[in-house]
């Protein structure tokens, strides 16, 4: 009998352990209709846990903002249903997301979920919501591959987003547009010579996404672009010094850079710092995020990034003012501004809400077909002809974008996005610094 | 009437986990989040079990996410190329698997230590590197990956279910399968290896088949873990090759006891029910301090690993009590 002591020891702490993860997490179903439960999708641990935050702080301001209005009118029930999120940490990882998107579809019973950042992670648990048909508004996952797969079911999930194709053709039109005249220009370069970009990606669906719309684009517009360097990195890394050899060798007039925050500072930083590469830089619009203004530093100056929601540079227009509120109200509930995701899931629940408003009822599928005929007004990011609808065929959002170049304010001691592109909203001329150097001749 | 092997506390205990692990469908119902963690519990149990066995022959690997992420590349190539049946596939795909593990083994069988883990970490870059070139991305689908076939198909009654069984079933006869090659004489041999390969040499045993033995069955078992994880997914894409996916099965291994059949599998069970647990009380961040410091606290008080913690409670104890000096 006293052997079974010790083994008793060792099953006692699995079964605690069961208890404690079995335990713990129950929540009741909500066919109560007391609240209207949206699961959040959010890396809240890993190396995307910086935009994981953003997801979620900007998701519960927006519950909060509608449950203020005493929430969401169902018209099945004749009466406002409040919001209650649910958070699922993706832990920036594929098992992460897989585990967190079962545990809110089938435990927390969610009616809906928003949110979703990595395309390598949505991939993995988009399955889980096509089997158990889910309403889902996917403001991540950029890459193609995820929106416009066919091998299971999507059409219960909606991208809120502009796509790797969408976010790439605004970079390459912005670099043939504004950048190659005016470097041609200062320095007298000839007409006929391409202009030389180098680019830098994160190894994922991602990065590989945009690198495959970059080399497109340049080739069905037949653009005078030559792709001189193509350097990846591994997710999460932080030492890029072997890249920007490797790219500052091949000489570029500019550098892409497809990353993510808290890739793209010290990215920058070691650029210009410990590299020299006196070339320009620009990002993609998921680093559009004010935790990129104030770590990147003085080294950050005229910089660009593409981007469809910036806290301080914000588009004239329409939306403006609801903007400037979203950032007031976050700032005071958080200490901080919100980021792009942060933006793109604050109106995903405003999109969820309404579809549910427009179903009259929180019925899956009614949700579903509420979210594919949506049209309503643009909200803090410029959308196309300024209504969010999803597209017909892959069920993807529209949006306009622009590009902002960096500039050191000595006001608060750090960089400050201004709109240089498209010539519509623009702010301010795009400004080739006194540093910068052309590539090869 | 109780078999003979059943006197022994380590069969008994392994019956009892058994039992429970039957048992554990029917305890968790329906719900799929539960299942998805049992499910992905037994994989890395496979998976943390096969990098454990190649340390019974005294080699070490920080780069088996190669043979994981080539296990599920293979098998679902075969399976959607040729039309045969999935779970054949699986095995097919961890043979090739295999024959590269034992390739990979013949240039570095005569390296150790940290030589020997640097060599299969390059090894596991290469190959994500190869998977994405554009040369091989029509097959591979680059960095976009592809979608997979499930392992049971969800039109089939009852799929959650055969699929966990299916997978308790291989991983069972994975440890069984280890089970007999240590007490086997190639066990012994491997012993010998590890132990001083120098005197084992002098014994008359050639250490070069035996390690290259163990890498092609680690490499094996390995690549079957990974094809089960993208067959459970229904999708594979190059974060397959990930540096956590390397060392999620040392952590568990020198968690639970390295060198011991048992210490993997009670690692594993300990580190996802924690893990799993901690975030149902809503700590993130906070897990990998909490994870960090029980992989610290073991290494310097249990440096056998979780498995040794009752025979260090009785040591502890035969101290207070005089009986041992």
């Amino acid at each position: 009998m006293k052997h079974w002591v010790p083994y008793s020891l060792v099953m006692s702490i699995v079964i605690i352990g069961a208890l404690l993860f079995s335990g713990c997490t129950e929540q009741p179903a909500s066919e109560s209709a007391e609240s209207i439960k949206i699961g959040v999708v959010a890396s809240m641990s890993g190396p995307a846990s910086t935009t994981g935050k953003d997801i979620w702080q900007s998701a519960e301001l927006a519950a909060q903002e509608i449950n203020a209005q005493g929430g969401v009118f169902v018209k099945d029930l004749n009466k406002k249903i409040p919001i209650t999120l649910v958070q699922g940490d993706d832990e920036s990882t594929r098992e992460g997301g897989i585990k967190a998107v079962s545990k809110l579809i089938t435990q927390d019973n969610v009616d809906l979920l928003v949110g979703g950042y990595s395309s390598a992670v949505v991939s993995a648990h988009q399955s889980i919501v096509a089997d158990n048909k889910v309403p889902y508004i996917i403001s991540g996952g950029s890459s193609t591959s995820v929106s416009h797969r066919d091998d299971i079911d999507t059409s219960y999930m909606f991208f809120h987003r502009p796509n790797t194709d969408d976010s790439a053709k605004a970079s390459i039109l912005f670099i043939d547009e504004m950048v190659r005249p005016e470097i041609y220009k200062k320095f007298n370069l000839p007409d006929d010579r391409p202009l030389r970009l180098a680019l830098i990606f994160q190894d994922s669906p991602f990065g590989k996404g945009q690198q495959g719309a970059v080399r497109n684009l340049t080739q069905d517009l037949n653009l005078p672009i030559e792709i001189v360097a193509e350097e990846t990195f591994k997710m999460g890394e932080s030492d890029f010094r072997t890249a920007l050899t490797s790219v500052k060798a091949k000489k570029p007039d500019i550098i892409y850079a497809v990353t993510f925050l808290n890739e793209l500072i010290p990215l920058t930083q070691q650029a210009r710092r410990d590299v020299g590469l006196d070339t320009l830089i620009l990002s993609i619009e998921n680093n559009d995020d004010p935790d990129y203004y104030s770590g990147v530093g003085a080294l950050g100056d005229y910089t660009l990034m593409e981007s469809r929601f910036s806290p301080y540079a914000i588009p004239k227009g329409s939306t403006s003012e609801r903007t400037k509120k979203f950032l007031e109200d976050f700032q005071t509930k958080y200490g901080g501004f919100a980021g792009m995701m942060g933006a793109a899931t604050y109106e995903s629940v405003y999109i969820a809400a309404k579809a549910i408003e427009n179903a009259g009822t929180v019925q899956k599928d009614a949700v579903r077909k509420a979210l594919s005929e949506i049209s309503m007004d643009h909200m803090i990011e410029v959308m196309k002809d300024q209504v969010i609808r999803f597209s017909p065929d892959y069920q993807e959002s529209s949006f306009d974008l622009y590009v902002e170049q960096m500039k050191m304010d000595p006001a608060v001691g750090e960089i400050r996005p201004h709109i240089v592109w498209p010539e519509s909203i623009r702010e301010t001329g795009f400004v080739i610094p006194d540093w910068y150097q052309p590539g090869s001749p | 009437m109780i078999p003979q092997f059943l006197q022994e506390r380590r069969y008994q205990f392994a019956v009892l986990a058994f039992i429970v692990a039957i048992l554990l469908p029917v305890i968790v119902g329906s719900n799929q989040y539960y299942r998805t963690v049992l499910i992905l519990m037994l994989i890395f149990i496979i998976y943390a079990s096969a990098w454990n066995f190649l340390t019974f022959s005294g080699q070490g690997s920080l780069g088996h996410a190669a043979f994981f992420g080539l296990g599920g590349y293979f098998s679902s190539l075969i399976a959607i190329n040729s039309g045969i049946p999935l779970i054949i596939a699986v095995f097919a795909g961890a043979c090739v698997t295999a024959g590269i593990g034992v390739l990979i083994g013949m240039t570095c069988v005569r390296l150790r230590e940290w030589f020997l883990a640097m060599v299969t970490f390059g090894f596991a870059v290469i190959i994500q590197t190869l998977i994405v070139i554009s040369q091989l991305s029509p097959i591979t689908g680059g960095w976009d990956g592809f979608a997979v076939p499930k392992l049971i198909p969800s039109s089939i009654p009852g799929s959650p279910n055969l699929e966990y069984y299916g997978i308790l079933a291989i991983a069972v006869g994975s440890i069984l399968v280890f089970h007999l090659l240590l007490k086997s004489k190639i066990g012994l041999a491997l012993a010998a290896i590890r132990e001083n390969e120098m005197e084992a040499k002098a014994s008359g045993i050639n250490p070069v088949p035996f390690k290259l033995f163990a890498f092609g069955i680690s490499s094996f078992i390995t690549a079957i873990a990974g094809a089960l994880e993208v067959c459970h997914f229904g999708y594979i894409s190059p974060e397959i090759f990930g540096t956590d996916i390397s060392f999620w099965p040392i952590i568990y291994s020198i968690t639970g006891g390295l060198g011991t059949l048992a210490g993997p599998i009670i690692g594993t069970i300990v580190i996802s029910l924690l893990w799993e647990g901690l975030n149902a009380l809503g700590f993130t961040y906070e897990r990998f301090i909490v994870i960090g410091i029980l992989l610290i606290l073991t290494i310097i008080f249990l440096p056998k690993g979780l498995v040794s913690l009752p025979e260090r409670l009785q040591y502890l104890k035969r101290i207070k009590t005089g009986d041992e000096k």
